[in-house]
């Protein structure tokens, strides 16, 4: 392959020496690949770190190794600490973890199939969609036929936000438009379901609009063993296929049109990655309402870590979507004592300074 | 085998258009040859990407693209990307993502990935290509600080790791400086000379004239002459498609020169 045809003036290099060279790259790639892989290591165990505090935060004291030890012994710890552990702190925690990775794994995959840095599924509408879900059951009592009464608000709101992604990709297939038309769908969306959800909140009872607004702003405490399995259940099912589009979606950073010209079948990746988004966010919203930047965040954080090699960009997304949300559970419980903020307010608080502050590092560096 | 020495691509009525918009009518063109360098030119809005991106398979099309025994036209992409790689004009922007890491994709994304045994023959594919390109030292540097050039070769590079047998190319020099533009053109040359079926679209009839073995002009979607450079070139040919007074003229190693005048004054018909 070295060849040294040189009749041209092009340089070429010896094929002895191209073949050190050759040495040193793969050299140099493969230092690279570890890297990525100690970068992956350092988030699972911040991650891990920040999920322990989260659970040992709160009213009553517990240290980090007593909470390890009712973890992992939970017959060697008095019941009181077993009660506080397991049913009071694990749902919580356990849920920003697995609400963390749904919502950036899924800003990780519409950052990319849209080939846009500020999509997420906060911004393109689906949180709007569950909130209207959600408006519904709470103020008007419209639900999903034959759903249980607990979980009519959930049911609602799934609805809504898996509804609203596939209106988005019909929305692009009827006109046969281009990613850029397919983003401003999404903001025509944002805009149109605040809008609705502001009519029904006008139309009703000052309990009702009490509980929509509070559900609204993405609350951590809604969490139960039940929801925690759902969640759960989904992402192992749908992360495999995400991880397994991974070279594609690499393919299509370099432009749509090239990675159609590998042989990437473009319009079926958008499609089956715009479906998984659909359920891990959907489900997700559904169960803690509206949690912001979380989507767009992780995605950035990961870009910025490991850059956009799929297989490592998704996975550490979804880690680093993990870690702030749990320490953004963190904070909802010490922000103010004896209180606890919606956790929801607390990612778009320390979203927002985090999201400008990635803006103007990347303005400087271009 | 007598199959594989006529290899070649012979188009014969292609219709190719967008949603509302026919851009190339009933085309048929004379045979394009393996280990032949054909130019495509033209002036804007003649059809000339459009007809590459239809061989690409990027655009449906109407008619037929035969290749050897094959009908491109009918193919599935993902077998037609076994064939054909594409080298589109515009340039990835803001992409995370190293020289390597381009290349890699591009053959890791590709339907060719099934043939590579392991991760570290691939690596090994993409490195040697690479070096081809003469551009071995930047492949570890990220796609986005590299000059226009760089990142001209590094596109070189997604679209020749596979080893396609048909190779396009779209504008592949309009924003290199002098040199580059021998280095790509240098490049395209030798992939024709292993054996591929080369078309690259061209502004600059002089570098079509000294680089392709045949040029082929268009003009609002049909073919106004096609042959060797010196035959295809002629000063009624770019009056009549470009509405200019050329001269075309030899230099001294013989190659053929278009010297433009000034717009012409008087319609030709």
């Amino acid at each position: 392959m070295n060849a040294v045809q040189d009749e041209k003036g092009r340089r070429h290099l010896s094929p002895a020496a191209s073949q050190d060279d050759a040495q040193a790259i793969l050299t140099g790639y493969r230092r690279i690949l570890r890297r990525r892989l100690a970068v992956l290591l350092l988030l699972t165990a911040i991650t891990l770190f920040a999920f322990l505090l989260d659970l040992v935060t709160g009213p009553s004291n517990l240290s980090i190794p007593q909470a390890v030890q009712a973890l992992l012994f939970s017959q060697e710890v008095d019941a009181s600490t077993r009660v506080i552990v397991w049913e009071v702190r694990l749902p919580y925690a356990l849920m920003a973890v697995l609400v963390g990775i749904a919502l950036s794994l899924a800003g990780a995959e519409m950052q990319t199939i849209l080939n846009n840095p500020l999509a997420s599924p906060f911004t393109l509408g689906v949180s709007s969609a569950a909130s209207l879900g959600a408006a519904l059951a709470i103020v008007l009592g419209i639900g999903i036929p034959g759903v249980p009464d607990n979980w009519i608000i959930s049911g609602n709101a799934f609805l809504f936000a898996f509804g609203s992604v596939l209106m988005l990709q019909a929305l692009s297939r009827l006109r046969g438009t281009g990613v850029e038309t397919l983003v401003l769908f999404g903001i025509a969306l944002v805009f149109t379901f605040n809008a609705l959800v502001a009519l029904i909140q006008f139309v009703a009872s000052q309990e009702a609009l009490q509980q929509l607004v509070f559900w609204s702003m993405g609350s951590l405490a809604r969490s139960n063993w039940e929801k925690l399995t759902i969640l759960g259940a989904v992402l192992l099912v749908v992360a495999p296929f995400s991880f397994a589009a991974a070279w594609p979606m690499t393919a299509l950073r370099l432009g749509e049109e090239r990675a159609r010209s590998f042989g990437v079948n473009v319009t079926r990746l958008r499609f089956a990655s715009l479906f998984r988004i659909s359920i891990l966010a959907a489900t997700a919203v559904s169960f803690v309402g509206t949690i912001g930047f979380i989507g767009l965040v992780g995605p950035h954080i990961a870009r910025l870590l490991i850059g956009e090699d799929h297989r490592f960009f998704l996975p550490v997304s979804a880690l680093a979507g993990a870690g702030v949300m749990s320490l953004a559970s963190v904070a909802s419980k010490t922000l103010m004592p004896g209180v606890l903020v919606p956790v929801g307010i607390v990612t778009a608080l320390i979203g927002v300074p985090v999201f400008l502050g990635l803006i103007l590092s990347k303005r400087e560096r271009t | 085998m007598t199959t594989e020495l006529q290899k070649d691509i012979r188009i014969a009525g292609l219709s190719v258009g967008y949603r509302s918009r026919q851009i190339i009518h009933d085309l048929t063109m004379p045979p394009l040859r393996k280990g032949t360098i054909t130019a495509l030119v033209g002036p804007n809005g003649a059809g000339k990407s459009t007809l590459l991106r239809a061989l690409a398979g990027l655009l449906p099309a109407k008619g037929a693209i035969h290749y050897g025994e094959d009908d491109l036209v009918k193919m599935r992409m993902a077998e037609r990307a076994r064939l054909v790689a594409f080298m589109p004009q515009a340039l990835p922007q803001s992409v995370a993502l190293s020289v390597l890491e381009g290349v890699l994709s591009a053959l890791k994304a590709s339907p060719v990935a099934a043939r590579i045994d392991s991760a570290q023959a691939a690596r090994e594919m993409a490195v040697a290509v690479l070096n081809r390109l003469g551009i071995a030292s930047l492949a570890l540097e990220p796609l986005d600080r590299l000059s226009g050039g760089q990142r001209q070769m590094a596109s070189m590079a997604q679209a020749i790791v596979r080893e396609p047998e048909i190779l396009l190319l779209d504008e592949p020099t309009s924003a290199l400086d002098l040199r580059h533009q021998v280095d790509v053109m240098g490049m395209a040359r030798e992939v024709a000379d292993s054996g591929a079926i080369v078309i690259v679209v061209l502004h600059d009839l002089s570098l079509a004239a000294r680089w392709a073995d045949q040029v082929m002009i268009l003009d609002r979607g049909r073919l106004v002459a096609a042959g060797a450079p010196e035959d295809a070139i002629t000063p009624e040919v770019l009056a009549r498609v470009y509405h200019v007074n050329a001269r075309v003229e030899r230099c001294s190693n013989g190659s053929v020169q278009v010297l433009v005048d000034g717009p012409l004054t008087e319609p030709v018909l």
